[in-house]
């Protein structure tokens, strides 16, 4: 009976030990994700796991859902547009706030609840466009009348889609994870065309003067005439690239995930200078390089380094964060920047080109503080 | 070091993947390579369990047994005791169950992370790619769908609004049949101080509750090298001719393990025909030796009531013996 008891104890651990071991992995690679912040003006939107924020000079306008909902968590950066901010969730879930006091004008279900709304919305021509998982594309009328939403038309694609896409003159172009660029009819939602490109395209496409311009992570920056849908390859990296390419006039910056930065013509794809690794040791950039005037420009790796750059390549001023950071940098109308590290507190810092602090916003401090660097330096 | 061994899966696991195009087709080899991995335990694992069997019907186990029925402490020294002469690893028929537990650990892990549903998932696959072995675009969007299942969900076949856990069902079948086919029959009343037999029934009871849970409950990726695993090391035992077809007939009622004196008579009469045998100058001849021996064997085994001597399974309960 004791042997009994004691071999029953050791299958109980056994089986809790499996599970633990089993459990503690999916934690790790379950529904995570980084925030997405989009800046209008002097505030910024933040979906941050289970709230949006708005916030501005480091004082929290609002918050959406006011208390935690289990059901609900934002990742995707919201789409700002007239007087609405539209939210995707992780549950496929479209929501329009009111962009004044962030109530909750609509919200709707955008098919099978086991997708997720990773891409931002896109709001063009009358319609948000919402994106998910799933691969569906839905198309809403961005002006809400009335207490519901139905979609204008919804198509589904044969891939994920995770990145925003780019709408121009009526055509909706949405790269898709099985390393496909789509092209939708904006009115109606069919497929004009599907082409195939070299890898999954991982973050925003960025459109300049007809041409459509993407990393994929077969070491590519690939550029695409819009006018009639050829590709070419414009540079070729030494590592995989997650973020945007970034157009500056006739440069273009890429970010590799080795830590190397890039800077070609946009018109022949010519080499202007290009670094060695930035980074630490097995840290890159996920986030996409973000201009901050007419000739710099900030960089801020996986490991919340952050650099400002000179289109010459010229390093002007670094600061770290000592966290992790993955989100592109929003920048604000007076040209300072904001970053959002992944912490679980909400965490956003505004920073002045020259690195000093603006602002720091935290979730868990409620009272939270505005700091401009012209006080701090007014103290010293 | 734990990130490694799972990283060594998970690049393996990719490798394949990049070779057939299929990531179930995938998991199917990726089992089959680590059970031929593990084969040289296997057969460890075989032999050992039929030394363990051997040593039931052992002279000298039994009187062991019989000696101290009483005193499991005692017991249980002398027969490491005698596991250590004989050179019986009692343990070793558990080896290849233990080391199966990380591998399953590791390939559950392997396959979430392979199986990327998130952003911050992705750049974690990313970092753990070896990328002289792999190249990520070439891999990913890595399709997890295999018949009906998706890998990196636990598995359901939905008839009507009904999901049926099919693999499930067929992981506990095969870790069933599997465990019947290929272990020696235990005495059912051995329950005389035998821990590792005794090890062995809890297992044959708790292993297919466990496998078919984890089966239900987790990623049927994992599930599907459950599956595999238990029908290759049925082909395993098959190749190596040491499968029990007997156990499966349950229907059969299986006669009862002869009590360990008679047992011991018997034994002791066969050597006594052996000595005979070798002394020549005795009156007996071979012939007439052996049928005493059979004879003795075979009074021992019918006459259940003139016997004088005591059956120890009336023993059990330390019950008094009943005089007959």
């Amino acid at each position: 009976m004791k042997y009994n008891k004691q071999l029953a104890l050791g299958l109980l651990f056994l089986c809790i030990m499996a599970v633990s071991a089993c459990t503690s992995s999916s934690a790790l690679t379950g529904n995570s994700s980084w925030p997405g912040i989009t800046a209008d003006g002097d505030t910024v939107y933040a979906a941050n796991g289970s709230f949006i924020e708005a916030v501005q000079n480091g004082t929290k306008l609002w918050s959406y859902p006011e208390s935690a909902n289990n059901r609900l968590a934002f990742f995707a950066a919201p789409a700002v547009d007239g007087d609405y901010v539209y939210a995707g969730t992780y549950t496929n879930q479209l929501h329009i706030l009111n962009k004044a006091d962030g109530t909750l004008v609509v919200s709707a279900e955008i098919g099978n609840n086991k997708n997720k709304v990773i891409a931002a919305p896109l709001v063009a021509d009358g319609k948000v466009f919402v994106l998910s998982s799933g691969g569906m594309v839905s198309a809403y009328p961005a002006e809400v009348s009335g207490d519901s939403i139905s979609p204008l038309w919804q198509t589904t694609l044969t891939g994920e889609v995770w990145v925003k896409p780019v709408y121009e003159n009526g055509i909706l172009y949405v790269a898709s994870m099985d390393k496909k660029m789509n092209l939708l009819d904006g009115e109606s939602g069919t497929v004009k065309d599907s082409l195939t490109i070299s890898g999954a395209v991982m973050n925003d496409p960025v459109s300049s003067d007809g041409k459509l311009y993407f990393s994929t992570l077969a070491k590519e920056v690939v550029e695409m005439d819009l006018e009639n849908g050829s590709l070419r390859t414009l540079l070729t990296t030494d590592g995989e690239i997650w973020a945007s390419p970034l157009i500056m006039g006739d440069r273009l910056i890429a970010a590799d995930m080795d830590g190397a930065v890039y800077c070609i013509s946009v018109k022949d794809g010519t080499s202007f200078w290009k670094t060695d690794r930035l980074t630490a040791e097995k840290v890159g950039f996920i986030a996409s390089p973000a201009s901050l005037g007419e000739d710099t420009f900030v960089l801020v790796d996986e490991s919340g380094e952050t650099m400002v750059y000179t289109l010459e390549g010229k390093s002007v001023n670094q600061r770290s964060l000592s966290q992790s950071v993955y989100t592109t940098p929003a920048v604000l109308e007076d040209g300072s920047f904001t970053l959002v590290p992944v912490t679980t507190d909400g965490t956003i810092k505004a920073y002045f080109p020259d690195m000093a602090e603006k602002w720091s916003y935290n979730r868990s401090d409620n009272s939270a503080k505005a700091e401009s660097t012209a006080a701090s330096e007014e103290g010293k | 070091m734990w990130t490694s061994f799972v990283n060594l899966f998970l690049n393996l696991l990719l490798f394949i993947y990049k070779i057939v195009g299929n990531f179930g087709v995938a998991i199917i080899i990726f089992t089959v390579l680590i059970k031929l991995l593990t084969h040289p335990l296997m057969q460890s694992q075989i032999k050992s369990s039929k030394a363990m069997a051997e040593l039931n019907s052992d002279p000298e186990y039994l009187e062991m047994t019989e000696k101290y029925k009483n005193d499991r402490e005692r017991l249980a020294q002398e027969q490491m005791k005698l596991y250590q002469k004989k050179g019986i690893n009692p343990t070793a028929s558990c080896l290849p169950t233990l080391i199966q537990l990380p591998i399953i650990f590791a390939l559950y892990q392997a396959v979430i992370a392979a199986i990327v549903s998130t952003p911050m998932g992705m750049v974690d696959l990313i970092k753990r790619v070896i990328p002289n072995w792999i190249k990520i675009s070439e891999v990913f969007p890595i399709n997890p769908n295999f018949l009906w299942m998706n890998l990196g969900m636990p598995e359901r076949l939905y008839i009507g609004n009904f999901g049926l856990p099919v693999l499930a069902i067929l992981v506990v079948l095969t870790t069933i049949l599997q465990t019947k086919l290929t272990q020696p029959e235990q005495p059912k009343d051995d329950k005389g101080g035998n821990s590792a037999a005794m090890m062995t029934g809890m297992m044959n009871i708790y292993m297919p509750l466990l496998m078919g849970f984890m089966a239900y409950s987790l990623a049927s990726g994992l599930a599907l090298y459950f599956l595999i695993s238990n029908i290759f090391t049925i082909c395993q035992y098959a190749a190596l001719g040491t499968l029990h077809w007997e156990n499966l007939k349950f229907w059969e009622k299986k006669p009862a393990p002869k009590p360990a004196v008679k047992q011991r008579q018997a034994a002791s009469a066969v050597k006594k025909a052996e000595t005979a045998e070798a002394l020549p100058e005795k009156a007996e001849t071979k012939s007439e030796s052996k049928a005493k021996a059979s004879s003795a064997s075979k009074s021992s085994e019918d006459d259940n009531v003139f016997t004088q001597k005591i059956d120890y399974r009336e023993f059990k309960n330390h019950k008094k013996p009943k005089k007959k």
